[in-house]
């Protein structure tokens, strides 16, 4: 079986220093698998470099067997999803909008139906409307994030439950 | 809907000062006077409407619209709402191009200041597609741009101070200081191809703005090709600004305030506050000029002065009210 998410030998450089030193990870489909490590370990640093967002100095990356720095945007896209840790929302946009943004390739009707849909899912249809930084504190916190992460999902888990390396840096016990 | 109200009722008011600004100016018309324009286009009334008011008022709605539309992609991009085409130093590049073609003595050649303009504002705007590709963070290309912005600032300043001719140092200096006053139709046209194409790369980007609302790691990952949308975005808004300052100067804060009068009714959407900030732009710098023009002066007021003894403390009150917001 092809596994979902191959990192071999990945050496990452930040500057001078050296990150992530010949790192492996494999993680076969269906797999949930969690990144254990002390603070500055190179966990997020790790999963960066499975997604093709850090350089590699060294090493490779594979998603669903095809090197990540030869998959186009959208083929990326639909393997896999990121969650990353940073969230600040740039403008106070309403809830279903967020939302939406998990289908970026879907006709805007279509994203905002499925947006709506799964904003219902978690419970949010009344803050749909909201702008999401008017939103307290509480209301933002625990309902919405979930919406917010299930929500960017989408396109992959539409196109076939790729979904092995969500969160992973972020959700390392 | 609310999109298209919004921009209908912008629309509107557009239409409404562009009769402002034909019906207002230096010389008082009588209703006979203007009754004589109308039939008559080559009778003396005629010239004041038709050939100095109309195409001074069409020179302050473009340039308005695209230093709006410019400031907008700028603000979408670095998801910073006191971004503006100034910060990322495409103004004072063009500033410099301008002022370096009227030190060499070019002033009088037809085009070749405002060609100058433009050309600087390229080099700027390809410098920071450049630096777009390559460093992700929205700070850095604010850093970036301060840093350009001080550089051209500093090597204009540097023509003041080397320039033997008190002559040259006034007229560079009246250029910076921006007006659409004299215009003609062929200076309009000539500026409507860069600005169209500008406006064109700013639409093709206006969904990778909008994604770039979650931050740029999921910006990246959505399956939207970023790099080529932020470099669209770049040149966009450095086209828009670059041919904004070669036809009138530099006017400030056009394109800083633009975006904020329409953010709320746009939903706060950075693809969907695009049209509506050109044309807030274009209201905007009408307005200004009516009040250059109004205002009784012995000196016409320049529309960059204009701007900015109004648009600054205006400016100073949206950042007040939005620091407000921040905080709660």
């Amino acid at each position: 079986m092809t596994a979902a998410l191959a990192i071999t030998g990945a050496t990452v450089r930040r500057g001078r220093q050296v990150v992530l030193e010949a790192a492996d990870l494999v993680v076969q489909p269906g797999e949930v698998v969690g990144v254990v490590g002390a603070n500055g370990a190179g966990k997020t640093t790790l999963l960066r470099a499975g997604l093709g967002l850090a350089h590699l100095e060294q090493g490779k990356a594979e998603l669903a067997g095809r090197d990540v720095g030869h998959l186009s945007e959208a083929e990326r896209a639909a393997l896999v999803a990121y969650l990353p840790q940073e969230r600040r929302v740039g403008w106070n946009l309403p809830a279903w909008r967020v939302a939406s943004l998990g289908a970026p390739n879907a006709a805007p009707k279509e994203a905002r139906a499925r947006a709506r849909q799964a904003l219902a899912r978690v419970g949010l249809t009344a803050l749909e409307d909201r702008g999401v930084l008017d939103m307290s504190g509480g209301e933002r916190e625990h309902p919405f994030r979930e919406a917010h992460d299930g929500l960017l999902v989408q396109p992959a888990a539409a196109r076939g439950d790729h979904r092995p390396v969500r969160g992973l840096g972020d959700r390392a016990v | 809907m609310r999109d298209l109200a919004l921009n209908l009722a912008l629309l509107a008011i557009l239409v409404a000062l562009a009769a402002a600004g034909i019906a207002f100016g230096e010389t008082t018309l009588t209703h006979a006077q203007v009754a004589q324009a109308f039939a008559d286009p080559h009778s003396g009334p005629g010239e004041v409407l038709w050939a100095i008011r109309a195409p001074r008022t069409a020179a302050a709605a473009v340039v308005g619209a695209a230093l709006g539309l410019a400031g907008a992609v700028m603000q979408g991009l670095l998801r910073n709402p006191l971004a503006d085409p100034g910060v990322l130093g495409v103004s004072a590049g063009a500033g410099l191009g301008a002022a370096l073609a009227i030190t060499l003595g070019l002033g009088a050649t037809a085009g070749a200041v405002e060609g100058a303009a433009l050309v600087a504002a390229l080099a700027v705007g390809a410098l920071l597609t450049l630096l777009a590709a390559r460093f992700r963070e929205p700070e850095t290309l604010i850093l970036f741009g301060v840093a350009l912005s001080s550089f051209g600032g500093a090597i204009t300043s540097l023509t003041f101070n080397l320039s033997p001719s008190p002559v040259t140092l006034s007229e560079v200096f009246n250029w910076l200081l921006g007006s659409v006053a004299n215009r003609d139709w062929s200076d309009i046209g000539r500026e409507l191809v860069p600005m169209a194409i500008g406006a064109g790369l700013a639409a093709y980007a206006a969904r990778g703005l909008v994604m770039l609302s979650l931050g740029e790691e999921t910006a990246q990952l959505s399956g939207l090709p970023m790099m080529r949308l932020r470099a669209a975005a770049v040149a966009g808004a450095s086209l828009l600004t670059g041919a904004a300052v070669a036809m009138a100067g530099i006017v400030g804060f056009v394109g800083l305030a633009a975006p904020h009068l329409v953010r709320a009714g746009a939903g706060a959407d950075p693809g969907r506050v695009l049209l509506p900030s050109a044309l807030s732009g274009a209201a905007l710098l009408m307005l200004a000029d009516l009040a250059a023009r109004v205002i009784p002066t012995d000196l016409e007021l320049k529309l960059g002065v204009v701007t900015a003894l109004f648009g600054a403390p205006l400016f100073a009150l949206i950042a007040w009210r939005a620091a407000r917001s921040w905080r709660g």
